[in-house]
C-alpha cells in the first residue's frame, strides 16, 4: 500500500521542487542583501565614527584652549597692574572662585613661594611645579597627580605672570580630572566615550572617568593591554603611538580588544609635554542603532518570505484537494465505490514502470457467472446490488493485500502485492465465494450467486503488464468453458 | 561592646570558620554557597591598648593581619592609641580584597558606637556605601594604605604615593646603571615583573618607573614591553626572571613591583649568578636584604613608611576628636630607597617597631 500512497504523491515532487526553489533563491537573494548591508553599515559606521571623533576631538581642543584662554586673561590682567602685590592679587583671585570650572586658584613667584593652600604649597614641592612653570615662557599644564586637599586626580595649569615686564612668577589653576571628561561630552554618546591622557614616550595612560570599570584617576600602561589589542583595516598600535610622538595627521586608529570594536583619537595639548587627550568611542555604537534597522529588514524579508510560502502552501492544498476530489471521481466506480478501470490500469502501469521494487505479484481476473441472467430475471436493481456486494467483499478480503478494480460489467480484478502462497489465495478466494454463499434479495428472495476466476503470477507467469493480464484472462477462459463456479492457476493449464 | 564580648564572638567566628572548612573539604571547595558567603572568616576586633572607662574607642579595620607590612601598621596604631589615650581594637580581613568582611566589621563598629574609624579599605570603590553611612554619622573615618576613589566622606587618607615610589625606583636604577659605568650608548633593557594587573599599588608602580624612565633615561636604554605577571607566586617570579634573562640577552637591570616579584628576581639572579645585573625592587624581604648587603651584587629596595601611616592616622583621628578639622585629604606617608650605602642604618632604625 505504501507503494500506491508513493505513486498517489509522484505528481507532488514538480510542485516541491519548485518550492525548494523558491525558498533557496529568497535565501540567496536574502543572504546577499544581508552581506550587502553588513558591508555598507560597516563601512558607513567607521566613517561616521571618525567623524564624531574628529568632530569631537576639535571640541575637546577649543575647550582645552578656552580654559587656556582663561589663565592667559588671567595673567594679563595681573601683569597689566601698576602696583604688584602677591598676596593682593592672590586675595583678589579667590573671589572669582564662585561658578568658575575649576577647583582652585593660587600664584607662584619665582622663588617658588607658593600663595594658596598649605596642601597645594605641599603639592608644588612634591611634583617640582614651580621649577618646571617658571622655567616656561609659555603655558604648563602638570601630569595628572593626587591632590593633598582633595585627594582626587588633578591638573594645574601655569601661565607666566610679569610686572614692569620682568617675569616674577606664575598663576595656576587646578582642575578636576573629571573636568577633561567634560569637556568631550556630548548627549548621545555620554555613557559611550571614555576620556584618557595617554603619553606615548612612557606608554601611561590616565582616565578622565570611569572606564572599564576603573575610576577617573587611574593610572595604567601599553604595555599591560597591548597583547589584548588587535587593529583592524591595516592600522597597527605602534605605528598610532608614533604618530602620536610627532603629532601626526593620522591620529585615528580602530581595534577591537575584550570582543569590542572601537574608534579612538588623540588630540595634542599645547603645554601639556608629551601627553595627549585621546578619545574613545566604541564601534558598535553605532552598529547597534544600523542593527536595528538591519534586523527590522531581515524579519520583514522573512515575513515575507513566510507569508509568501504560507499562501503558496495554501493555494497548493485548494488545488491539491480539488484535484483529489476529480482524481477520486474519474477513477472511482460510481456503482460499487471501488476503482474503476482507468484508475486500475493507471495504477498498475505505475507499479510496472518500477519493476525492481516489484516482488512475487498476484493477478485476478474474475467473472461474476451468469450475470446477465441475474438481471433478466430479478431486475437491473438485483443486478446492481449483486456487483456492490461482490466488489465490498473482495475489497474487504483483499483490502490489505492488493487492489480491487471493477473492470468491466460483471468483470473485476484484483492485484495482489504481496507474494502470497498459492494456498493463500485459494484461501481467500474460497472465503469470497463462502460469503457470496446465500445471498437474498430484500424481500427475502434467494439469489445464487458464484464467480470464475483466473490467476496468473508476476513474474513466474509473466514478465509484463500485459502479458500477466492476459495470463489470467486464459486462465478465466479456461474455468468459464470447465463449468465455472471456480478458479483457475494459469500455470495449471500447462500442467 | 566590651573586650569580653568581642573574646566570646571571636570564639564563635573561629568555630564557624572551624566548621566551614570542614564543609569546604566535604562539599568541595568551589561549592560556595550563600551560607558560606554570608559569614565569611575573618579577623574579628581584638584591643591592641589597655581598655580604660573614659577613654575615645576606635576601631581599625585592616585588609589582612599575616604580613609583617600589616603587623608595622598595627604596631604605629598601638603605640599612637597608648600615647594618646585610646581604647583601639583592630580587626581585618582574611584576604587582601576581601570587602565583604570588612563591610561587616565596619557595620559591627557603628553598632558598637566606634568614636572614630581606621579603615585600609580592600576594593576602592565597593566599601563607599558603608564609609559614606558612618562619616555622615559624625564618626571620623582616617583611610591607610589605599584611598576610596569614588567618595569624599572620609576624612583623610594617609598612604604611599606609588607613583612617585615608581619614579623613585626608576631614578635609583639609572643611578646604579651609570654607577656600574654603562654607558649612553649601550643597548640596556630592563625587566619589569608586577603581582597581577589587577592591583592598582604596583601598576601605579610601574606607570611611575615608566613615566620617570621616558623621561630621563638615555635613549637606547629601554624597558621592555613584556611585563611578566607572577600572581604573587615566588616560584612563578623566580621563572620569570630566567625567562627574562634568557630571552633578552641585553638585560642589565631588573625591576620588582612589589615584594614576591623583588623576591622571584632576588632568587632567579642567584641562582644564575648574574651578578651583572642590577635588581631595583619593593619592600625589605630576608632574600632581598641578604643581595643589598652584599658587596657582590648591585641591588636597591624602595620601603615604604608603613608605621606612620597607623601612627598618623590614629594621631589624626584623635585630633578630629578634639574638634580640629584636618588639613589634608591625602597624605603622602613617604618612600625611601634603601642600598647598600644606607641599609645599617635602616635595619637599626626597624628593629623592634617597625619604624
Amino acid at each position: 500500500m505504501k507503494s500506491q500512497m508513493k505513486n498517489k504523491e509522484k505528481p507532488n515532487i514538480g510542485y516541491m521542487r519548485l518550492i525548494i526553489a523558491y525558498i533557496t533563491f529568497c535565501l540567496v537573494v536574502l543572504l546577499t542583501v544581508v552581506i550587502l548591508l553588513s558591508r555598507y553599515i560597516s563601512k558607513n559606521n567607521t566613517a561616521q565614527i571618525n567623524n564624531i571623533l574628529s568632530l569631537m576631538s576639535e571640541k575637546v581642543n577649543t575647550s582645552f584652549e578656552m580654559m587656556i584662554d582663561y589663565i592667559e586673561e588671567a595673567a594679563d590682567l595681573i601683569s597689566a597692574r601698576k602696583f604688584f602685590s602677591f598676596e593682593d592679587n592672590y586675595e583678589e583671585l579667590q573671589q572669582t572662585l564662585v561658578n568658575m570650572p575649576y577647583f582652585s586658584v593660587g600664584l607662584l613667584d619665582m622663588d617658588g613661594n607658593v600663595y594658596g593652600t598649605a596642601g597645594e604649597r605641599i603639592d608644588m614641592e612634591k611634583q617640582n611645579f614651580a621649577e618646571a612653570a617658571n622655567s616656561t615662557e609659555d603655558i604648563f599644564i602638570s601630569e595628572p597627580y593626587r591632590s593633598s586637599v582633595t585627594g582626587s586626580n588633578m591638573i594645574s595649569i601655569f601661565a607666566p605672570i610679569y610686572h614692569d615686564e620682568e617675569r616674577v612668577g606664575s598663576i595656576f589653576v587646578t582642575y578636576y580630572l573629571e573636568t577633561i571628561q567634560n569637556l568631550a561630552y556630548t548627549d548621545i554618546l555620554s555613557e559611550e566615550t571614555a576620556v584618557f591622557l595617554m603619553n606615548p614616550y612612557s606608554g601611561n595612560f590616565v582616565n578622565c572617568s570611569v572606564i572599564d570599570n576603573q575610576p577617573s584617576g587611574t593610572w595604567s600602561n601599553i604595555r599591560l593591554v597591548k597583547h589584548e589589542i588587535d587593529c583592524f583595516q591595516g592600522y597597527d598600535y605602534d605605528i598610532w603611538l608614533d604618530n602620536m610622538k610627532q603629532n601626526a595627521d593620522e591620529n585615528i586608529i580602530n581595534y577591537r580588544q575584550d570582543n569590542k570594536a572601537y574608534s579612538q583619537a588623540y588630540v595634542h595639548i599645547d603645554g601639556m609635554k608629551n601627553w595627549n587627550l585621546v578619545i574613545r568611542i566604541p564601534i558598535t555604537l553605532l552598529s547597534n542603532t544600523m542593527q536595528q534597522y538591519f534586523i527590522s529588514i531581515a524579519i520583514g524579508a522573512a515575513l515575507l518570505i513566510l507569508a509568501t510560502l504560507l499562501l503558496a502552501a495554501t493555494l497548493y492544498r485548494r488545488e491539491h484537494d480539488k484535484t483529489e476530489v476529480l482524481q477520486k471521481l474519474s477513477d472511482a466506480d460510481p456503482l460499487t465505490k471501488i476503482m474503476n478501470r482507468r484508475g486500475f490500469h493507471g495504477m498498475m502501469k505505475a507499479l510496472f514502470a518500477d519493476k525492481a521494487a516489484l516482488g512475487r505479484c498476484t493477478f485476478v481476473f474474475l467473472d461474476v457467472d451468469f450475470f446477465k441472467h441475474v438481471n433478466d430475471r430479478y431486475g437491473h436493481e438485483a443486478g446492481d446490488y449483486v456487483l456492490c456486494t461482490v466488489a465490498a467483499v473482495l475489497k474487504e478480503t483483499f483490502q490489505d493485500v492488493g487492489i480491487v478494480a471493477r473492470v468491466g460489467g460483471d468483470e473485476f480484478n484484483v492485484f495482489v502485492q504481496k507474494p502470497l502462497s498459492v494456498e493463500d489465495m485459494d484461501s481467500m478466494l474460497a472465503t469470497v465465494r463462502m460469503k457470496l454463499n446465500g445471498l437474498v434479495l430484500e424481500d427475502g428472495t434467494p439469489l445464487p450467486i458464484s464467480f470464475s476466476a483466473g490467476l496468473a503470477v508476476y513474474p513466474r507467469d509473466a514478465k509484463d503488464l500485459k502479458t500477466l493480464i492476459h495470463c489470467a484472462d486464459q486462465a478465466l477462459y479456461h474455468v468459464k468453458e470447465n463449468g465455472r463456479k471456480n478458479h483457475c492457476w494459469y500455470r495449471d493449464l500447462h500442467e | 561592646m566590651n573586650v569580653g564580648s568581642i573574646k566570646r564572638k571571636k570564639r564563635k567566628y573561629l568555630c564557624v570558620a572551624f566548621l566551614l572548612c570542614i564543609q569546604s573539604v566535604v562539599s568541595g571547595c568551589g561549592n560556595k554557597t550563600p551560607e558560606q558567603s554570608a559569614a565569611p572568616a575573618y579577623y574579628e576586633y581584638e584591643a591592641v591598648t589597655e581598655i580604660k572607662d573614659g577613654q575615645p574607642d576606635i576601631y581599625v579595620v585592616l585588609k589582612v593581619l599575616t604580613s609583617q607590612y600589616w603587623q608595622d601598621i598595627v604596631a604605629g596604631i598601638r603605640d599612637a592609641g597608648t600615647e594618646a589615650g585610646c581604647n583601639v581594637y583592630v580587626g581585618a580581613a582574611a584576604g587582601e580584597s576581601d570587602w565583604e568582611s570588612q563591610k561587616f566589621l565596619l557595620e559591627e563598629a557603628e553598632q558598637a558606637g566606634a568614636d572614630a574609624v581606621i579603615l585600609a579599605p580592600g576594593n576602592s570603590s565597593a566599601l563607599s556605601e558603608t564609609v559614606s553611612s558612618l562619616h555622615s554619622q559624625g564618626v571620623p573615618v582616617i583611610l591607610v594604605d589605599t584611598i576610596l576613589n569614588d567618595t569624599d566622606s572620609f576624612d583623610t587618607c594617609y598612604m604611599t604615593d606609588n607613583l612617585q615610589a615608581g619614579e623613585l625606583a626608576a631614578e635609583e636604577m639609572i643611578r646604579l646603571l651609570r654607577e656600574n659605568g654603562i654607558s649612553e650608548d649601550a643597548s640596556v633593557s630592563i625587566a619589569i615583573q608586577i603581582t597581577s594587573a589587577s592591583s592598582q599599588t604596583v601598576i601605579d608602580r610601574l606607570a611611575g618607573f615608566n613615566q620617570y624612565w621616558s623621561a630621563n633615561a638615555p635613549k637606547k636604554w629601554i624597558v621592555l614591553d613584556e611585563v611578566k605577571k607572577n600572581d604573587g607566586d615566588s616560584s612563578i617570579a623566580q621563572q620569570n626572571c630566567m625567562d627574562f634573562l634568557e630571552s633578552y640577552p641585553d638585560v642589565k637591570g631588573v625591576f620588582g613591583c612589589n615584594n614576591s616579584s623583588t623576591v622571584g628576581f632576588v632568587n632567579g639572579l642567584t641562582q644564575t649568578g648574574r651578578q651583572d645585573v642590577i635588581l631595583v625592587g619593593f619592600d625589605y624581604a630576608d632574600e632581598t636584604a641578604r643581595l643589598v648587603e652584599s658587596e657582590d651584587w648591585q641591588a636597591s629596595v624602595v620601603v615604604q613608611s608603613q608605621y606612620y601611616m597607623g601612627y598618623d592616622g590614629l594621631m589624626e583621628a584623635v585630633e578630629i576628636l578634639n574638634g580640629h578639622a584636618p588639613e589634608y585629604k591625602f597624605v603622602d606617608t613617604g618612600t625611601r630607597v634603601i642600598n647598600h650605602e644606607n641599609y645599617l642604618t635602616y635595619e637599626q632604625s626597624i628593629t623592634g617597631d617597625g619604624k
